[in-house]
């Protein structure tokens, strides 16, 4: 085990620190209002309109409404997120675009090493079914955001008609990916223990949950950290 | 509609964003869209399940037709609505499973009603009328215990 000493972060031992603040502060934006907007979005479409969820109960706001508004949320917080942080939007689809044939033997072993968490070596930042997951959902969450918008520009009519079938359809294939990735992302599959905090909190993990899981991008950022102490 | 549709070029969206949650329709215009309710009639009783009747300019339809739709609600509670989107001119029937129909206690309430587009934002015609609930004997149409008084009109 080796000490940490991590610029802006106390050192501690036998860690890792994987997703800075303002990566973790992004992606825990998009995804408590993605929640909201999956929650109400569904409410919708199941016909539950006019009938308050617990939410719209809570806030006094119809589900509709809410969708709505936190569906500016979510554009404003994609426009910023390219305004903003354009290197790491594009670092996060470069590093998932990239599939080498040796991705192959990972995905064979994935779903046994899923619960042994005996995960066939891959040299990515993102592990094979991750990378994957990364790009649909990217492509997807903008057909939403692009869909949700025309859906409010034009309000009504035949382009509406085109706009709800992108974002129903969108929503039908984004939502067990998306709970796949909370299922995978939460931890409680052992091959996946201890890598929700790669994301949250101090976005720090444990040195051997990440060498399970990416231990291309471990060894490199311990050259790289070398490298740097001289 | 139109300045919405600028809303769409890029920057657009980030300015619209900050601004809040626009949508609001084409409220007010003259000879814009109409919506009425044609029954219960000002002043009149409610007995549940009631026959109600809208009318409105616009064709009425489910979101994915791209057409109208009303919300229908009571004493003014938007956040709380039966969703109207077939029978434009037709009587309906509102049942006890109606969301505005819960917890709501005998006497005087407003009806509302507003037109909306598609996208469920309002769409700038509304119409309201003064009804009194339960006093024509509450609920007991097709009842089996037939109880009568003043107490709330359903239990839930
Ligand atoms: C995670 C992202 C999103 C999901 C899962 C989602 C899902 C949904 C669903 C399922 C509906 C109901 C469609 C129907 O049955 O007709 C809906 C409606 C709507 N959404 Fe979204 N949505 C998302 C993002 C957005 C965004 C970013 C906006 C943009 C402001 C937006 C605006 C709307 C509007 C205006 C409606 C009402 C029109 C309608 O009912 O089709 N949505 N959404």
């Amino acid at each position: 085990m080796t000490t940490e000493a991590e610029p802006g972060g106390p050192a501690r031992e036998g860690t890792v620190v994987r997703n800075r603040a303002p990566a973790r502060w992004f992606h825990a934006a998009v995804y408590l209002s993605v929640l909201v907007l999956m929650a109400t979005g569904w409410w919708l479409t199941l016909g539950r309109e006019g009938d308050p969820s617990l939410l719209a109960r809570a806030t006094g706001f119809a589900d509709a409404e809410i969708h709505t508004v936190v569906g500016w949320v979510l554009a404003g917080l994609a426009v910023a997120g390219l305004a903003f942080g354009p290197k790491g939007l594009r670092a996060l689809v470069v590093d998932s675009a990239r599939l080498r044939r040796s991705d192959l033997r990972w995905f064979a072993r994935w779903p046994k090493a899923v619960f042994t968490g005996r995960f066939a070596r891959h040299e990515g930042r993102f592990d094979p079914g991750q990378r994957i997951a990364n790009l649909v959902m990217v492509a997807l969450l903008s057909a939403l955001v692009v869909s949700g918008v025309g859906l409010w520009a034009v309000s009504g009519g035949p382009a509406f008609v085109w706009f709800n079938r992108v974002h129903r359809w969108s929503t039908y294939a984004f939502t067990p990916v998306v709970l796949g990735h909370i299922l995978i992302a939460a931890g409680v599959l052992p091959g996946y223990r201890g890598v929700w905090r790669a994301m949250h909190l101090g976005g720090r993990l444990r040195r051997r949950d990440a060498a399970r899981v990416w231990p291309g991008w471990l060894e490199r950022r311990d050259d790289e950290e070398g490298g740097r102490r001289g | 509609m139109k300045t919405k549709l600028m809303a769409l070029t890029a920057t657009g969206v980030l300015a619209v964003a900050l601004a809040g949650c626009g949508g609001d329709g084409d409220a007010g215009e003259e000879g814009g869209p109409t919506v009425a309710i044609v029954q219960p009639a000002e002043g009149g009783t409610v007995a549940v399940p009631f026959t109600f009747e809208v009318d409105s300019s616009e064709d009425l339809g489910p979101t994915d037709t791209g057409n109208h739709h009303v919300h229908l609600y009571l004493d003014g509670d938007d956040s709380v609505y039966e969703v109207i989107e077939s029978g434009n001119g037709e009587p309906i029937e509102i049942t006890a499973d109606s969301p505005i129909l819960a917890g709501v206690a005998d006497g005087e309430h407003t009806i509302n009603v507003s037109l909306r587009n598609a996208d469920h934002s309002a769409a700038g015609a509304e119409d309201e009328v003064a009804v009194v609930f339960g006093a024509a004997g509450s609920g007991s149409t097709g009842g089996s215990d037939g109880e009568e008084g003043t107490e709330d009109l359903y239990d839930y």
